[in-house]
């Protein structure tokens, strides 16, 4: 221990005499890094990359600015919102949030198994992982409103197609969250489960969910909030909620009650958001 | 009667670190057998083969004259429910109510349907309360299991590795990581249990007065091997220092290096 000691009084008595060939490695390491090449082509080719998205967007500044009137023109028309607006408004934002939270529900639930499946420490197999990641990965690729798209196609206008997509959305989205949940998730008591002659489907059921449900409760919340936000929008190819009211008054010109529908959506995403907020913190 | 034999084990980690080496161990059925030794003598490798987790190299383990390592699916299963265990850091579901972790001490033999909602018969459900109260845990039983002290969480595994109704109790460390005070009663508690159910017990111990305090017989190891086996009256200081010798050489030679560099 003294020994320990004395050696390091040593040490910072003996600093100001580093040796010539350590005070160059230290000057070398201190100097700024000149960027490599492929920084700079790395750079290049991101500046480049963004003029030609700004090209082919159709982005246009000065239309932007002679447009600034009419942006002022549409605004000003929207008021005073339309307050005959307000009883079908409201309906209709109940008929979009039974969508997404039916839609949600649904959508967990059918998203856990599939989780299971593509989790890498609950079936270790391979085969299984990787088929169930490439369906997940394959269907989360294609957006919510071309789902409703298709299901409008096949089981008709309305809200059923909406919740359809909605569903099918969330299962997908949800089942990577909750794969890569599990797969970060504490095996130490899975693993004495196990080791009493426990079955698999009895340690999710025993241990794995019970220890990840609040973190999945937690994201099942954050995704209802986005899922409200599509269902507003699935009305626009005919799914069904407010969308579909919202479309058709743009096209008669009743800004009014364009803007009594936009309070509408507002304020009810903004007090999920305030009540999610809330639970999850309570959770986590 | 031979509850749990090894025969020559050997065990190499994929790394190629060699943990055991031939060890052969005999328990007899109602033993209470304390495994000693420095950390890194392989206990806790040797634990996992008597366990099953881990499948031995060479040699053979058995338990009531059956090889874990060749059964699989259901069999495997239900071997395994006959082999009680206790972890160092005691692997219970935190968020989960301390009946819950007891209760999957029962899952092997429960409904396979059911049981994946939480419907457990009555009698799995008494039985689980009883070993609970038995360890003094009869208030906590609502209780969720890591709003425990470390004593009580160890109790609550123990009373799940109890409520598998076991012939043997396997416990590695299992107060390693409670104070002094507090390990005294977790193995006092353990050993009172494994005596009023009649259960055969090994128990792996770093600490060598809890070894002396509870075990019938005493299995000293280093570096994988075994180096001695004697009834606890003949495991005298001597024989003790000569187990932990080259770790405390070791250890000084370690101190030495810290010095130098």
């Amino acid at each position: 221990m003294t020994a320990t000691l004395e050696k390091k009084g040593e040490a910072a008595t003996a600093e100001p005499r580093t040796q010539p060939g350590r005070r160059e490695e230290i000057d070398r390491l201190a100097r700024l890094r000149r960027p490599g090449w492929g920084t700079v082509a790395g750079a290049l080719a991101a500046v480049a990359v963004l003029g030609w998205s700004s090209t082919s967007s159709g982005f246009d500044g000065p239309a932007l600015v002679d447009g600034l009137p009419h942006v002022a023109d549409f605004v000003s028309r929207m008021f005073p919102p339309s307050w005959e607006e307000l009883p079908v408004a409201i309906e209709l934002m109940i008929e979009t949030l039974g969508i997404a939270i039916t839609g949600t529900v649904l959508g967990t639930l059918l998203s856990i198994p599939l989780a299971l499946l593509a989790a890498r420490n609950i079936f270790p197999q391979p085969w299984i992982r990787s088929s169930a990641r490439t369906f997940i990965n394959v269907f989360r690729a294609i957006p919510e409103l071309m789902w409703a798209l298709m299901f409008v196609a096949s089981v008709g206008l309305g809200a059923f197609a909406g919740t359809l997509a909605i569903t099918l959305g969330t299962s997908v989205g949800m089942a990577r969250l909750f794969a890569d949940i599990f797969e970060t998730a504490d095996m130490r008591a899975w693993d004495a489960a196990a080791a009493t002659g426990a079955r698999k489907s009895q340690r999710v059921a025993w241990v794995l969910l019970p220890q990840q449900i609040p973190t999945m409760a937690s994201y099942t919340l954050l995704v209802l909030d986005g899922n409200v936000r599509a269902a507003s929008l699935l009305g626009l190819v005919g799914a069904g909620g407010i969308g579909m009211e919202l479309n058709q008054q743009l096209r008669l010109f009743e800004y009014g009650s364009v803007m009594t529908i936009v309070l509408v959506v507002l304020v009810v995403i903004m007090s999920l958001d305030l009540i999610s907020s809330t639970v999850r913190k309570r959770f986590v | 009667m031979t509850v749990l034999e090894a025969a020559d084990v050997t065990f190499r980690y994929p790394d190629g670190t060699q943990a055991l080496t031939e060890v052969s161990v005999r328990v007899e059925r109602g033993e209470i057998v304390a495994v000693l030794g420095p950390s890194g003598a392989g206990k806790s490798t040797l634990f996992k083969c008597f366990a099953g987790l881990e499948r031995p190299s060479a040699g053979a383990v058995a338990v009531e004259g059956v090889e874990l390592a060749a059964l699989h699916g259901r069999e495997r299963r239900l071997a395994q429910h006959r082999i009680g265990l206790v972890f160092q850091e005691f692997h219970l579901v935190g968020r989960a109510s301390v009946l819950s972790n007891v209760l999957v001490g029962r899952l092997a033999t429960a409904n396979a349907f059911t049981s994946l909602f939480h419907w457990m018969s009555r009698a799995d459900r008494t039985l689980a309360v009883e070993l609970l109260t038995r360890v003094g845990l009869g208030e906590q039983v609502r209780k969720r299991a890591d709003s425990l002290s470390g004593g009580q969480r160890q109790r609550v595994a123990l009373a799940r590795a109890l409520s598998q109704r076991p012939e043997l109790l396997l416990a590695d460390e299992p107060v390693a990581n409670l104070d002094p005070v507090l390990a005294a009663g977790v193995i006092d508690d353990i050993v009172r249990m494994v005596r009023e159910e009649g259960l055969t017990a090994v128990l792996n111990l770093h600490d060598v007065s809890l070894a002396r305090r509870v075990a019938q017989r005493v299995v000293g190891m280093r570096e994988g091997r075994i180096v001695f086996d004697l009834p606890v009256g003949e495991v005298t200081d001597p024989v003790l220092a000569d187990l932990y010798a080259n770790e405390e050489l070791a250890a000084n030679a370690a101190d030495r290096e810290e010095v130098a560099a």
